[in-house]
């Protein structure tokens, strides 16, 4: 008894041991001083946030902190909540699995930590990115929501099992006919499935109880419908199946106006209505009547405007789709686009532009983060700066939607996922061809963060000023207190990262071929 | 997947007898046919109104053929009556859109089309595409509606034997309303193409060394030999699936048919593979057989059968094919194969591959296989509609059906006809995106004197005439009139001399006013003159011009704009000296035109220097830049701002009541002398200024004021013959207001630079608005109209104007004009003609503009009103019944008429390129009994 006592007392020792070197980072932290933009509620124009154990616990114009609050001034910055991106491939190894009917896939196999995508989410103020397979497929498979930080995809992951991607328009290659052909035939061959499996579940259970097979197959069929287990789906048809139930999200693309209406009939018949969302292509937007009726949430398509050109008489035409989908009432989430050459590729750019289309600016806002992330199943715990959300904070030097504001540091779940001081790409890309020395310094400063981690409490790194002290901390300065960060940010050691975006630029350029997007979409 | 291997033999054996084949089939139709459950949005209801057209036809059971001047009341987008005009109560609640001369017939359906495309699958038996799927309901198809194609058939592919479900849908409208039958028919394929279809790989995932991805599975047919059976094989095995058969989508789907509930339709074009399945569904109790082919032959079996043909009328139109085959005429060939097809329904449609708008083109050329005009409108519309099961809703027009239907511009088969709008479901859903052309069309059209075409047309594009002829072209959208046989087209007449729009305004303008300025958008009372056919009026004002001229202006009486309606501002000068005496007006009209001739000298006298100017700046020897010079010059101007006779009021600083005064003033080049009139003085006081030259006069008046000075005065010339400002005295400020109360021309001097710029550039002289029409008459772009009465006087006018001056001339009224006839027709001095055109001549009556239009002189008739121009038809029909004869008076009204007011490059003639202003009579213009039908102005109808 007393061996087993003191096992008990050493796992438990261990297990805490565990647990405090898993929260690496500071228990208690308060941003104080900020604008807080929080997308749900007034904006505050000086106020302090305040994120313990990775989720903030209070929102204000004044908040009493704890002793033991780590405090970082961010006064004169505008605190914001992680940008939600809502539907992105660029996570994988590659956009599409050729398979038509991949309900059991899932884009764990195929997330690369490693990929720039992450590092680039994370500069731009993304914090929660769903990785899904593109919309150049039939059943795309199993998605799955991530941070853009971490070193495997279990440390990534903020949601598993996120939806079913499908696509209602034709898969390159296919027609329309053939797309639906084959999703009408993944259901009907599922309920075939299913009534043999009911048979089968029958003759099992009949077997146990030493009984004979005594009824024909329909009968067999009927009653063993019941008998069927979970775990006796197979892997082709287990997703399917709780898709079918209404148990899992579906993520359907509907890549133009035409598909709407057969898409959500179809949904509504394989009982995954109620959990749906659309993602729209261009011209998508037509449909909008058949779309509001749906009252589904649906993602717009990267390109925000959409023209074309009146075949008899040549004349071009422009329309600005979130105007018409903001103006029914939907919930809609805005996309950054692939192409990062663009300024396209930020998040907060669209919805300015948005705002700039007559757009109301709550609803722009909201488009880049409490709306993804209420897509997501997320809305309790991300897109807005709200007491008991994830401390998921984006630090802007300005307001968010001014383009010529930086993001200037990113807390997920608390820790600092970023900063733009020590942003090794940034000061390569801006600096003076001259003041080539200067990029040395973030890597002793990491370092000594990196010494920081161990203890509870961060400790200011050598000759780093005291955090308190905001008059000492200058915008510019690399060496402002950094809380342990365990993620390959963009703060790493310069080698490692270059290496490490040279494999992700390869593998990226050669990708890029694959993105359907870049081939103008499936339907093309 | 559950373990086979395990359940007893028996038991499968047990289960096999079992399973009901009918339940099963049951099953399979429920699931298929539950996805044709309806939209779960709310309907567009269509539109609502009342269409009147100059045709109907209405294709449908028991209503005759044509409606003349027929009507359709629709209702949220159905058809709610139809019949003449005056059959057919009209709701008061509705618009109406009128066509007068279109013809209106049911939209046209194509019974098969490859608008789908063809599905990727490789299976070459498959129930499980449907063509609908493939079919854009938000899509664009204005193309082929335009072609006025308004429903399809989509077929789902050709390409492999049973290939699918095809779909009837709609080409326009609520996106939501498009489709009409999602299932229509199972498409059966009796075609080479079919043959020989790819191997049938089945992906089995996940793939390994334990489940190996099998070899294609080879299918049939490899030829004609086995089409048939394969289709019924795959039938049965539809019908009764074995339970342990791996899942089949492809064959199940077939499961509505196998029991004939779902119709079909094989598609063959050779003779073998028509008999084939023509057999086939004659089993089959029904469907439909679709071919472009060699259907010569099987009329009597379909008959027989009683199974209607689609059939694909070949048309090479636009894409001659490289090879046509052995037969000199294989399409007639192939068209007159229809002959044979007496007892059959027929639908007609264009061939594969080729452009859906050339439908009625495709249809109008069975008519060569002796088909008459109503059974291929049929084949078109109404048993298009009943062979894909659609009758019920669309096909013809009849209460109840949907309003899809078409607006055409004549017979419905013409080649030259054209679709002008199309509406489905009683809305707009095609329309010329740009204003088509006009044609019209009559038995006799009077284009000019020289040209007289019997049976012509007049093709107006753009507001002009484009082309004139016996058949002009008909441009996509064109609109045609077709005024019939007795009709009598002639260009819009033209009012020589009226009043329109003055609104009785009798002043006598200046010789700078435009009197179109006075015009704007048409008024009810411009469009009644239009009405009665007077489209173009020499907008002259009711008196004056006097020896000084006045600008006359010629303007339409219809039009969109003013921009439409002025065709020229100034187009002619009018002068009057009918009360004057003939030497003494000859005088001041020289005095005038030389005025203008000098004005004119310094205009082209600038011009070449310019041109002089411009050629040395190319050559490179840039003229050195010359300090501007001061020039004298001596201008006549009886516009001198100042000089004259001035009565002031002075009001003001200490004085208690205003006083009043008189002074005389005259301006020598800047310099103003003067004095005081009244009140009267013992001793002149002297005024002496200077005049800045705009408005500005700075001054004094020399009085006695004992060694305080002058008391000076600053005025400004605030507009023509007023002045105010101050006199200033000893601090005193008093106010003055002065207008001139007498003014007489004088010769003056002015100062004024050099006329050349920095650069040397020559500069322009002065516009003087008052001489532009004297430049314009001197350069001979306009003419003189001078209104004479007596012969002394149109002496004296011919004698300065035509002959001296050589300038175009115009005389109106010229009462004596006869005198001179001869004089006038060498000349070339036109005449417009007294409203009351008939005279006496020692107690005979006699028509003045016969008389002289026989001696050569050109003469125009004036209405000399405002919108009593209407009746300038009528001063033409007293004319001709006294004696003029019809022709001329026609030309006097409009070829003359343009060219004595140098109008005859816009309006005045039919030709290409002028105006598209036209009258269309339903006679001889001049008859009592013939009235105007229609007036065209600028290519659009006035109404």
């Amino acid at each position: 008894m007393r061996r087993t006592g003191a096992w008990r007392a050493a796992t438990a020792v261990i297990a805490f041991a565990a647990v405090s070197v898993q929260a690496g980072p500071p228990t208690k932290i308060a941003l104080t001083g900020g604008r807080i933009v929080p997308v749900v509620g007034p904006e505050i124009e000086k106020g302090t946030i305040l994120i313990e154990h990775g989720k903030i616990t209070a929102v204000g114009a004044s908040v009493e902190l704890p002793f033991d609050a780590m405090e970082v001034d961010v006064s004169g910055k505008v605190l914001f909540p992680g940008l939600v991106n809502a539907h992105d491939w660029q996570g994988l190894d590659i956009p599409n699995e050729n398979l038509d009917i991949g309900a059991a896939l899932d884009v764990y196999d195929a997330i690369d930590p490693s990929r720039l995508f992450f590092e680039n989410s994370l500069r731009d103020g993304v914090t929660t990115v769903h990785i899904i397979q593109a919309n150049n497929c039939v059943i795309g498979g199993i998605s799955r929501v991530v941070r853009p930080i971490g070193l495997d995809v279990d440390e990534m992951t903020v949601r598993p099992r996120a939806g079913v991607k499908m696509s209602a328009s034709p898969k390159g290659g296919y027609d329309r006919m053939t797309q639906w052909a084959i999703l009408r035939e993944a259901f009907a061959e599922l309920a075939d499935y299913r009534e043999r499996l009911a048979e089968q579940r029958y003759e099992e259970e009949q077997k146990k109880l030493k009984k004979d097979v005594d009824v024909g197959p329909a009968e067999a069929r009927k009653r063993g419908a019941e008998l069927i287990r979970p775990q006796d789906y197979d892997d082709a048809h287990a997703n399917l199946h709780e898709l079918s139930q209404g148990r899992l999200d579906a993520w359907v693309y509907v890549g133009a106006a035409t598909d709407v209406g057969p898409a959500v009939k179809f949904a509504k018949e394989n009982g995954f209505f109620d959990r749906v969302v659309f993602v729209l292509g261009p011209d998508t937007f037509k449909a909008v009547d058949e779309l509001k009726a749906a009252g589904r949430p649906v993602v717009l398509d990267v390109n925000l405007d959409f023209r074309e050109r009146d075949p008899l008489t040549g004349k071009l035409s422009e329309t600005f789709v979130p105007k018409v989908i903001a103006d029914a009432g939907l919930t809609f989430a805005l996309l950054p686009h692939p192409d990062a050459s663009l300024a396209e590729r930020y998040l907060t750019y669209q919805a300015a532009r948005c705002i700039r289309e007559g757009v109301a600016r709550e609803t722009a806002l909201a488009a880049i983060t409490i709306n993804p992330a209420k897509m997501l199943g997320l809305g309790d715990t991300l897109g807005s700066l709200e007491v008991g959300k994830a401390g998921n904070i984006v630090v802007y030097g300005g307001d968010p939607l001014d383009f010529n504001t930086w993001v200037e540091q990113v807390y997920i779940d608390g820790i600092l996922a970023y900063d733009r001081a020590k942003d090794v790409r940034i000061r390569r890309l801006l600096e003076e061809p001259g003041a080539e020395e200067k990029p040395k310094e973030p890597a002793g400063d990491s370092a000594a963060s990196d010494q920081t981690q161990q203890g509870d409490k961060p400790e200011a790194g050598e000759g780093a000023p005291d955090p308190a002290k905001p008059e000492n901390k200058g915008e510019n300065k690399p060496d402002s207190p950094a809380p342990p960060k365990p993620s390959p940010g963009p703060g790493d050691d310069e080698a490692s990262v270059e290496r490490a975006s040279d494999r992700a630029d390869r593998a990226e350029s050669r990708r890029r071929k694959d993105n359907p997007r870049s081939k103008g979409g499936p339907d093309a | 997947m559950p373990d086979r291997e395990n359940i007893p033999a028996k038991v499968r054996r047990f289960r096999a007898c079992q399973i009901n084949p009918a339940l099963v089939t049951l099953g399979c139709a429920a699931f298929f046919w539950a996805t044709e459950a309806t939209s779960a949005y709310p309907a567009d209801r269509g539109g609502s109104l009342v269409i009147r057209a100059g045709r109907v036809m209405p294709v449908a059971d028991g209503a005759p053929w044509v409606i003349e001047r027929g009507v359709i009341v629709i209702r949220d987008g159905r058809i709610e009556a139809v019949g003449a005009e005056g059959e057919v109560a009209l709701p008061p609640d509705l618009p109406v859109a009128s066509f007068p001369d279109e013809t209106v017939m049911p939209g046209m359906i194509a019974a098969s089309c490859d608008l789908a495309g063809f599905h990727r699958g490789v299976e070459s038996v498959s129930g499980a595409y449907t063509a609908v799927d493939a079919f854009d309901v938000y899509g664009d198809y204005r193309v082929i509606l335009a072609g006025g194609v308004t429903a399809v058939h989509l077929d789902p592919g050709r390409h492999r034997l049973i290939s699918g479900v095809g779909a009837v849908v709609r080409l326009g409208g609520s996106p939501t309303e498009r489709i009409l039958s999602e299932r229509s028919a199972l498409q059966l394929n009796f075609l080479e193409s079919a043959y020989s279809p790819p191997l049938d790989f089945n992906y089995i995932f996940p793939a390994s060394s334990d489940v190996a991805i099998e070899p294609g599975r080879r299918q049939a047919p490899d030829s004609r030999l086995g089409q048939q059976p394969t289709v019924r094989a795959a039938l049965e095995a539809a019908l009764s699936p074995t339970p342990d058969a791996a899942f089949d989508f492809h064959r199940r789907a077939l499961g509505a048919w196998t029991s004939g509930a779902g119709g079909m339709r094989v598609r063959a074009d050779r003779a073998g593979d028509l008999r084939q399945a023509i057999e086939f569904l004659r089993d089959r109790k029904g469907g439909v057989v679709v071919s472009g082919g060699e259907v010569n032959g099987v009329g009597a079996e379909l008959a027989a059968a009683k199974l209607p043909l689609v059939f694909e009328v070949p048309l090479q139109a636009g894409r001659p094919a490289g090879n046509l085959g052995t037969h000199p005429d294989v399409l007639a060939r192939r068209v007159e194969a229809l002959e044979g097809l007496a007892d059959v329904p027929l639908a007609l449609t264009v061939g594969e591959g080729h452009d859906l708008s050339d439908l009625r083109l495709a249809a109008a050329t069975a008519l060569r296989a002796g088909l008459n005009e109503r059974r291929i409108i049929e084949g078109v519309t109404r048993r298009a509609a009943e062979i894909l099961g659609v009758g019920d809703r669309i096909g013809s027009l009849a209460p109840g059906k949907d309003a899809d239907l078409l607006v055409l511009s004549g017979d419905p088969l013409s080649t030259t006809t054209h679709v002008r709008k199309v509406y489905v479901r009683g809305a707009t859903a095609f329309e010329p995106p740009s204003e088509g052309a006009l044609v019209v069309r009559a038995g006799t059209v009077w284009v000019s004197p020289e040209r007289v075409i019997e049976g012509g047309e007049v093709l107006i594009e753009g507001g002009k005439v484009a082309a004139v002829g016996r058949a002009v072209p008909r441009p996509p959208y064109a609109k045609v009139i077709d005024a019939g046989d007795d009709a009598v087209v002639t260009p819009g007449f033209i009012d020589a001399r009226g009043h329109l729009g003055l609104r009785g305004d009798g002043g006598s303008p200046a010789p700078d006013v435009k009197l179109s300025k006075a015009i704007g958008a048409p008024d009810v009372t411009d469009l009644r003159t239009a009405a009665a056919g007077v489209t173009t009026v020499a907008l002259s004002p009711y008196r004056g011009g006097g020896t000084t001229g006045a600008q006359v202006s010629a303007i339409k009486s219809g039009g969109r704009s003013r921009g439409d309606r002025v065709i020229r501002d100034t187009a002619a000068l009018i002068f009057d000296v009918s009360d004057a005496d003939p030497a003494a007006a000859a005088e001041q009209l020289k005095k005038r035109l030389e005025a203008g001739k000098k004005y004119l000298e310094s205009w082209q006298k600038y011009e070449k220097e310019l041109k002089e100017w411009e050629e040395k700046q190319k050559s490179g020897q840039a003229a050195e830049a010359k300090p501007a010079e001061k020039e004298q010059t001596t201008e006549v101007k009886d516009d001198d701002p100042i000089t004259g006779t001035w009565s002031g009021t002075l009001s003001g600083g200490p004085l208690p009541n205003p006083e009043t005064g008189k002074v005389a003033l005259r301006l020598t080049g800047t310099q103003i002398e003067g004095r005081v009139i009244e009140p009267a003085v013992p001793v002149d006081h002297k005024i002496t200024g200077t005049f800045d030259g705009e408005k500005g006069i700075k001054g004094q008046i020399e009085v006695d004021t004992q060694g305080n000075g002058y008391p000076e005065f600053e005025l400004t010339l605030d507009r023509t013959d007023h002045m105010t400002g101050v006199i200033r005295f000893m601090g005193i400020t008093v106010n003055v207001e002065g207008e001139r109360v007498e003014k007489k021309p004088v010769e003056f001097k002015v100062e004024r630079s050099k006329t050349r710029g920095k650069d040397g550039r020559p500069l322009a002289p002065k516009v003087d608005e008052g001489l532009e029409p004297l430049k314009l008459l001197l350069e001979k772009k306009i003419p003189a109209v001078v209104r004479v009465s007596a012969h002394t006087q149109i002496d004296a006018v011919v004698k300065l104007i035509a002959e001296e001056f050589e300038l175009p001339l115009t005389l109106v009224d010229a009462e004596e004009a006869s005198v001179h006839a001869a004089r006038l027709a060498e000349k070339k001095v036109g005449v417009i003609l007294p409203v009351n055109v008939v005279r006496t001549r020692q107690y005979v009556p006699y028509v003045q503009g016969d008389d002289l239009s026989r001696a050569g002189v050109v003469v125009a008739f004036q209405s000399d009103a405002e919108d009593g121009a209407r009746s300038l038809r009528e001063v033409g029909m007293y004319a001709v019944e006294r004696g003029m004869s019809a022709e001329a008076a026609l030309a006097a009204l409009t070829t003359n008429a343009a060219r004595l007011l140098r109008l005859d490059d816009r309006v005045g003639s039919l030709e290409p390129g002028r105006d598209g202003d036209l009258v269309i009579f339903d006679g001889p213009p001049f008859e009592a009994g013939t009235s105007v039908r229609r007036v065209i102005i600028n290519g659009e109808e006035v109404r």
